[in-house]
């Protein structure tokens, strides 16, 4: 993800997860919809409690330009999703890092979203560009029982 | 009850059934020729009763006849003396008295011709009995004969049909049985299976711990590098 705008590298550099990504859009529409209107937009309000609170000097100065706006906007729409479907809830720690791994092994402009599989007991389901793949520990049990039923079986019989 | 024993009692019956007619037709075929042969002895009885009596009554008609011939000519012979007319009337009753001895011995000549004749019909009967006996004895074990080889072969014939059966079931029953087992024991297999798996991931997803999740889908990721899935 080569960012168009520089001066905003660092809002995409801490750009982690599609949730963050949608949020920005969504504070990006607002002020779109700012730079139409004749009264002062609140950014602060518009940021408050979200990732982007730290970023808003650089967004003040983005409102007003709404040709960027547009560009920031179809280039975050355009970034890679990497879904993973976990059964636990990730801390940020968590986040931070599996988003750093994805970065570093798939792609600087490709996010994460995360959703919850209960049923996947451990590891991940792994959906990216209409590709889908389980590496998850309920498979494991199940290719190992298929493996080793005889086996387990016999073992049991005995 | 089982085929051979249904085959055995059918075939007894026809048995009895056979026995029963053949016995049925000998009786019919004896009495039949008994009452012929009464038939014609009475008959040949009436018939020699007739001729005798016939017989009888010619000659009485005869003697009669001579009687009154002689009667005629003595009357007419009277004057030729009653000294000879004497003589020709002991002669003539001599005449009668032999005449009559004759037809004795020819009524007693006829009465042992009746009696040589009824003796050979008798005879006769009896052979024809014997004959008849022999001839019904000879189709009755014939016939009995043939219908023990049919009954024989028939009871031979369902042994081989139950036989083959019998094998034809024992082989579908014991095709069915591997069958149902197999099936069982896919089930039970299965079954253990499906308990052993819920049992892991029971275990393992409550013993798994925050850190331990992050480092499977860390590992799942690593995997799925190593397959090329990340791969456009």
């Amino acid at each position: 993800m080569p960012p168009t705008i520089p001066k905003f590298n660092s809002i995409f550099a801490g750009l982690r997860t599609k949730d963050e990504r949608d949020e920005l859009l969504r504070i990006i529409a607002e002020l779109k919809k700012s730079s139409f209107q004749s009264h002062a937009i609140d950014i602060e309000k518009i940021i408050k409690d979200t990732p982007f609170e730290k970023f808003a000097t650089e967004l003040k100065e983005l409102s007003s330009d709404s040709a960027k706006l547009m560009s920031l906007s179809e280039t975050l729409s355009a970034l890679s999703i990497l879904e993973l479907d976990i059964v636990f809830q990730p801390t940020q720690e968590a986040v931070i890092k599996i988003s750093e791994w994805i970065k570093k092994n798939v792609g600087t402009n490709v996010l994460v979203d995360f959703q919850h599989d209960q049923e996947l007991i451990g590891g991940a389901r792994i959906i990216f560009q209409g590709r889908s793949r389980e590496f998850a520990l309920l498979d494991a049990i199940d290719t190992l029982f298929k493996e080793k039923s005889e086996k387990v079986l016999k073992e049991l019989k005995a | 009850m089982s085929f051979t024993a249904l085959g055995v009692l059918g075939v007894n019956v026809l048995l009895l059934i056979a026995f029963a007619y053949f016995s049925f037709t000998f009786l019919k075929k004896l009495l039949r020729s008994r009452d012929e042969v009464e038939i014609e002895k009475k008959e040949a009885e009436k018939v020699g009763q007739e001729i005798l009596s016939k017989a009888r009554s010619e000659g009485y008609g005869l003697v009669q006849q001579a009687t009154k011939k002689a009667s005629e000519i003595i009357t007419q012979t009277e004057v030729i003396g009653k000294g000879v007319g004497q003589e020709i009337k002991t002669k003539l009753d001599a005449f009668a008295t032999q005449g009559m001895q004759g037809l004795d011995h020819t009524a007693q000549e006829f009465m042992h011709s009746y009696g040589q004749m009824a003796e050979d019909a008798q005879k006769s009967y009896v052979k024809i009995l014997e004959s008849a006996n022999e001839q019904v004895t000879s189709d009755v074990r014939n016939a009995i004969s043939e219908f023990q080889k049919t009954a024989k072969d028939e009871i031979s014939r369902y042994q081989s049909l139950t036989d083959q059966r019998v094998e034809e079931w024992h082989i579908k029953a014991q095709q069915e049985i591997e069958t149902y087992k197999k099936a069982a024991f896919e089930k039970i297999d299965k079954s253990i299976y499906q308990v052993l798996s819920l049992v892991a991931k029971e275990l393992i997803g409550k013993t798994l711990n925050l850190e331990d999740h992050q480092k499977l889908v860390v590992q799942a990721l690593e995997d799925a590098k190593k397959e090329g899935f990340f791969k456009p």
